[in-house]
């Protein structure tokens, strides 16, 4: 109430407020017109009834014939009751129609005392009358009414007083006594009439300020729906900056990632290339050795065919196999051979690898492999770690395809085994020949699966624990890191994937870094509760995404 | 229209009144003594009332009413009937009506049965509710109606009058329009005027 009061409210609410009310009055006089409809219908009726009764015969004698109240009651009364009624049906709510039933309804009352031989008891139709036309909220209907009661009083007093007062010794001034009892009635009728108008008045001028504020709220609704709407539309604008912002950041995190591992993966091919190049050339020497001896093989065949082989070739031709030293040959031949494919083998691994690393990725989650994804990213990273540690690789070969953006996945092993590396790197520093070991196991848990890399590195301070997974916090030194590894793996495991990101570490021990990714999409799975929350729901049931976590078939590789 | 209603009613209105305010018929002349034939009883030195009724008048149950208040003012001062006018060939339960059984609730009258109308006819009575009043001596007091108009309860100058002489006031009027139902068939009103105006001493 306060808050409306302080508003401001137009002449326009006046206008309204007036509109209503009149609109109210309008209504409720209608409605008291149909009421007088029924009830001067019902009144005439129940004259006709009361005439039948009381007095339905006049009598000469043995011979009778309807009495004229009969008929009074009947033609007088309808006609008294039918203009009113008409009225009353036909025009509702005009002042015309009120004033007329007022009218009928007194004469209505006059005609009843005189068909009830003026007693008194029916001059209490008078004031209930008045107090149903008082219904009608409007002083003027009373008025009239009144004056009909005046006229009918002072007329039939002055000419017929028993018919209205039940004496013929009526002074000529008694109808001013009766109409002074009407006026007594009335002055209470008009000001409850006076009163429910004011109180009409007050609820209209509400109702209009209620609209009015209304209004002004829905206004002010539109207005902030408006400012809303623009809002979002600028949200969603900076969101989707933000978004491409976020692969474009992911893309170039890649080609970091890709870029600092050139050195190594360069390195990690030329050793293959430079030991499948040695063999090749070791290949090369042999079989031009090997082309000699088989070409003095067959010279010395034809030679033979045509009896032309003497002392001189013959002795030749063993010269020419004992420098050969075709022993040598026949066991390091193959083993080059074998080294050759090797290496080949090797790089082709290595480039498949890094294929499947730099690999953009789809926009969708993908049921993926992790094992493999770990072991191409293991292979991608090899450079970063050998040096240092051991790698470890205890995968579990029955764990189910994860729904998940591969490169993603991929992005974060790979920071976890750089990190892994460079804690073991710092640990051993000082013991050159001291390696670490990191260990990555994948196991299945209940509905996710479960992802250890764990290093034998220096561990994490407790001071900087809460501190790892925000962006650009490290503890490295400049140069080696961005501060972005963790953030990312963050973003990466949580953000994108619904899954969870937990650490285990001990100073001076080591670190285990636990990935959890759960093996149904958090969107699927909602969809999934929502359908089942469904009353009635006649849909099956799930069939088990997840495979058996018991399997006792590990695989323990170490690269 | 409005006019036409109103007229309308007005024109209705004074067809109602003025058949409320046309008095029975009066031409009966009522004997200025008691009729010795007449088979009323009578209580010697005390004021004899005769009231004769049309059983079935709608309007006398009015005048049945004005004798009971009658009666309560002067119900030991005066000797009261009232004849139920039984014209000839009625059935039986011709006089049970609820006016009948009305006035015979009435204190200290005396309700009787007036066959084939002989006492009305000897008293000039022709009016449903028409009374006539005699001294104690057989001398008549008043002859007439004691309600105003048809069916009209109320003070009246009939009944006013016949309180005045029972309470021994100097009487001011000797007569009073009856207002009823005929108590005779027209047909029959010539013996009923014949009768009337034979010799009644």
């Amino acid at each position: 109430m306060q808050a409306t009061s302080q508003l401001e409210f137009p002449a326009a609410t006046e206008e309204r407020a007036a509109a209503l009310f009149g609109q109210q009055i309008g209504i409720i006089r209608q409605q008291t017109d149909r009421m007088f409809a029924w009830l001067m219908a019902i009144q005439w009726l129940a004259g006709v009834v009361c005439a039948l009764v009381i007095s339905p015969q006049a009598w000469e004698g043995l011979s009778s014939r309807t009495h004229l109240h009969v008929w009074a009651a009947v033609f007088l009364g309808g006609v008294i009751s039918g203009f009113p009624v008409y009225l009353a049906w036909r025009y509702p709510g005009q002042a015309f129609t009120r004033h007329v039933v007022a009218v009928g309804q007194m004469l209505t009352s006059a005609l009843l005392i005189h068909l009830s031989g003026g007693r008194i008891e029916t001059h209490f139709h008078i004031f209930g009358s008045l107090a149903f036309l008082a219904i009608y909220q409007d002083w003027r209907v009373i008025l009239s009414a009144t004056i009909v009661v005046a006229l009918d009083h002072a007329l039939r007093g002055t000419f017929w007083p028993q018919s209205v007062f039940g004496v013929l010794t009526a002074s000529p001034w008694r109808w001013t006594e009766h109409a002074a009892w009407v006026l007594f009635e009335d002055t209470f009728l008009l000001l409850s009439i006076r009163h429910n108008l004011r109180a009409m008045f007050h609820v209209a001028e509400h109702q209009a300020k209620l609209e009015r504020i209304n209004e002004l709220i829905e206004q002010r609704v539109v207005e902030r729906t408006q400012e809303l709407e623009h809002e979002i539309s600028e949200r969603k604008v900076a969101e989707r900056e933000r978004q491409m912002m976020e692969v474009q950041l992911r893309q170039s995190q890649k080609l970091e990632a890709i870029g600092q591992l050139a050195a190594g993966i360069a390195h990690e091919i030329n050793t293959p290339t430079q030991y499948v190049g040695d063999n090749a050339h070791f290949l090369r020497e042999s079989w031009d050795v090997l082309a000699k001896v088989l070409h003095n093989h067959q010279e010395l065949l034809i030679a033979l065919k045509e009896n032309r082989v003497t002392e001189e070739t013959a002795e030749a031709a063993e010269a020419l196999l004992d420098g050969a030293d075709l022993d040598f040959l026949y066991k390091q031949i193959p083993i080059s051979i074998s080294a050759t494919l090797d290496g080949v083998e090797r790089v082709a691994k290595i480039v498949r690898a890094m294929k499947e690393f730099a690999h953009p990725g789809s926009k969708e989650k993908t049921p993926a492999d992790l094992n493999h994804a770990i072991e191409s990213t293991v292979t991608v990273s090899r450079s970063e770690w050998r040096y240092v540690a051991d790698l470890k690789l205890d995968l579990e070969p029955s764990l189910p395809r994860v729904p998940c953006f591969v490169e993603a996945f991929n992005q974060s092993v790979l920071n976890l085994i750089v990190n892994a590396a460079h804690a073991i790197e710092a640990a051993v520093k000082d013991c050159p020949e001291t390696r670490g070991t990191i260990t990555i196991q994948t196991r299945s848990r209940g509905d996710h699966a479960e992802i250890r890399i764990s290093d034998t590195g220096t561990g994490i301070a407790e001071s900087v624990r809460p501190h790892i997974f925000e962006p650009f916090f490290t503890t490295k030194e400049v140069g080696k890191g961005s501060g972005q590894g963790l953030s990312i793996v963050y973003a990466s495991i949580v953000n994108r994937h619904g899954g969870d990101v937990t650490f285990e570490s001990q100073v001076g021990k080591g670190t285990t870094f636990i990935l959890r990714l759960p093996f149904v999409d958090p969107k699927a799975r909602t969809q999934e509760a929502m359908l089942q929350a469904l009353p009635y729901n006649s849909l099956a049931a799930p069939a088990p995404l997840l495979a058996t976590a018991d399997s006792s078939l590990q695989r323990s590789l170490t690269v | 229209m409005a006019t036409l209603w109103v007229a309308a009613i007005a024109l209705g209105m004074f067809a109602v009144l003025n058949h409320s305010y046309t008095p029975g018929d009066d031409s009966g002349v009522a004997p200025q003594n008691w009729p010795v034939r007449s088979g009323i009883s009578v209580v010697s030195g005390k004021p004899t009332l005769v009231m004769f009724v049309h059983p079935k008048c709608p309007c006398t149950r009015a005048s049945v009413n004005e004798l009971a208040i009658l009666m309560t003012r002067c119900q030991d001062r005066v000797n009261a009937h009232v004849m139920v006018v039984n014209p000839t060939g009625v059935p039986a339960d011709w006089p049970n009506t609820s006016l009948v059984q009305s006035a015979r609730r009435v204190p200290g009258v005396a309700v009787g049965m007036d066959d084939k109308g002989r006492e009305a006819r000897l008293f000039g009575a022709n009016t449903s509710g028409l009374v006539v009043l005699y001294d104690g001596s057989g001398r008549l007091l008043f002859s007439g109606g004691i309600t105003g108009a048809r069916g009209h309860e109320g003070d009246n100058d009939g009944l006013s009058y016949v309180v005045g002489v029972l309470h021994g006031e100097a009487p001011a009027q000797a007569k009073a329009p009856a207002f009823g139902c005929s108590l005779f068939n027209p047909e029959s009103m010539a013996d009923s005027t014949n009768l009337c105006k034979q010799p009644v001493n």
